[in-house]
């Protein structure tokens, strides 16, 4: 039994010397090439990544704009632009407009146009001026302040 | 990046950072490449090709290894095992897997020195080498992996695809063997060739 133990552990003591000596390598060119094809399968991930997003971005932005669009709006949105200033006597608006109580007061306002007051403040003197956006057309009533003081539909 | 666990380095080479794969190949192509090149007999070529393949795969598909069924050096054994054995399928490669009698032992690397005696000289340790390299795949593997590659019983196991309990009797059947091939080499191992036979 001594002698059996005693060449169990000589094995052992070989092999353990034995494992010390193996310290093969594989050659650098694996590592060479393994790196190349690492870095060509990163690149193409990269790429695939990127039209995945730019495809769901894209389907993404034609969902909202579908959402969003009105039949109205046909192109870009139109900024308000000032037809025209004119100075006029003011005379003060009524207190409470016939247009605001009325049941169809955009039908109202398109035959007998007046200046809706948009708040209590007396004005004196003041400008006129046209705006136009798309198809609205309204004149409205500045202030000497430069608040505005009242609207009158036009279109 | 050499601090890092295993397995944070594989999630940064899955995420394409190419530093972590370095430290993971650093790391474990020498084990890959010799547990290859002893299941080969020393065929430095096929040991070269199949060390490759088993990376590439970890560069294209490294969702494959599953952390919870083992160690990532287990799986890359593994999978270099399973690469050798479709190989010799592919080849035809009869690779003699003889019974646990070890009817495959050859005596052609017997000396007759007492090897037993001295095994940790030059010489006596190229003998123990061919010895092993002699032994049946099977007992080959857990040589390989248990004694030159320092792995548990059970991460031999995972690498082999069996029980502990198969590796540990595998282990103690090659010791055997390999006791077998060196026999008749001093008085010492009188008492050992008898339970071995």
């Amino acid at each position: 039994m001594f002698e059996r133990n005693e060449n169990e552990s000589q094995l052992s003591r070989g092999l353990d010397a034995l494992a010390a000596t193996m310290r093969q390598q594989a050659p650098a060119p694996v590592k060479t090439r393994l790196q190349a094809e690492f870095r060509r399968h990163a690149s193409h991930k990269r790429r695939l990544r990127w039209t995945v997003l730019s495809a769901v971005a894209a389907v993404a932005l034609l969902v909202v704009l579908w959402q969003t669009r009105t039949p109205r709006i046909v192109g870009p949105p139109i900024r308000p632009t000032i037809a025209k200033a004119i100075t006029i006597p003011v005379q003060p608006p009524a207190a409470v407009p016939v247009a605001l109580t009325r049941r169809k007061p955009i039908r109202q306002a398109r035959t007998t146009p007046v200046f809706i007051a948009l708040d209590d403040s007396p004005v004196e003197a003041g400008l006129v001026v046209r705006v136009k956006s798309g198809e609205l057309e309204a004149d409205v009533l500045l202030g000497d302040d430069g608040r505005a003081h009242a609207i009158r539909f036009l279109r | 990046m050499n601090i890092l666990t295993d397995d944070r380095l594989l999630r940064l080479s899955a995420a394409g950072e190419e530093q972590a794969f370095n430290a993971l190949y650093d790391r474990h192509q020498g084990s890959v490449y010799r547990f290859v090149l002893h299941s080969t007999g020393g065929d430095e070529l096929l040991a070269e090709e199949i060390t490759q393949e088993v990376f590439l795969l970890l560069i294209r598909r490294p969702q494959k290894y599953d952390e919870s069924r083992g160690s990532l050096p287990a799986y890359l054994l593994g999978t270099a095992r399973n690469l050798l054995r479709q190989y010799w399928k592919r080849r035809r490669v009869n690779v003699a897997l003889p019974d646990d009698d070890g009817d495959a032992v050859e005596s052609s690397v017997v000396s007759d020195e007492d090897v037993l005696g001295d095994l940790t000289s030059e010489e006596t340790l190229a003998a123990l080498h061919q010895a092993i390299l002699a032994l049946p795949l099977r007992y080959r593997e857990v040589v390989i992996l248990c004694h030159f590659e320092g792995m548990e019983y059970a991460e031999a196991a995972s690498v082999l695809g069996c029980p502990a309990g198969t590796v540990c009797s595998r282990l103690h059947r090659a010791r055997a063997l390999l006791f077998e091939k060196l026999k008749g080499h001093g008085t010492c191992l009188s008492a050992t060739r008898t339970k071995v036979s």
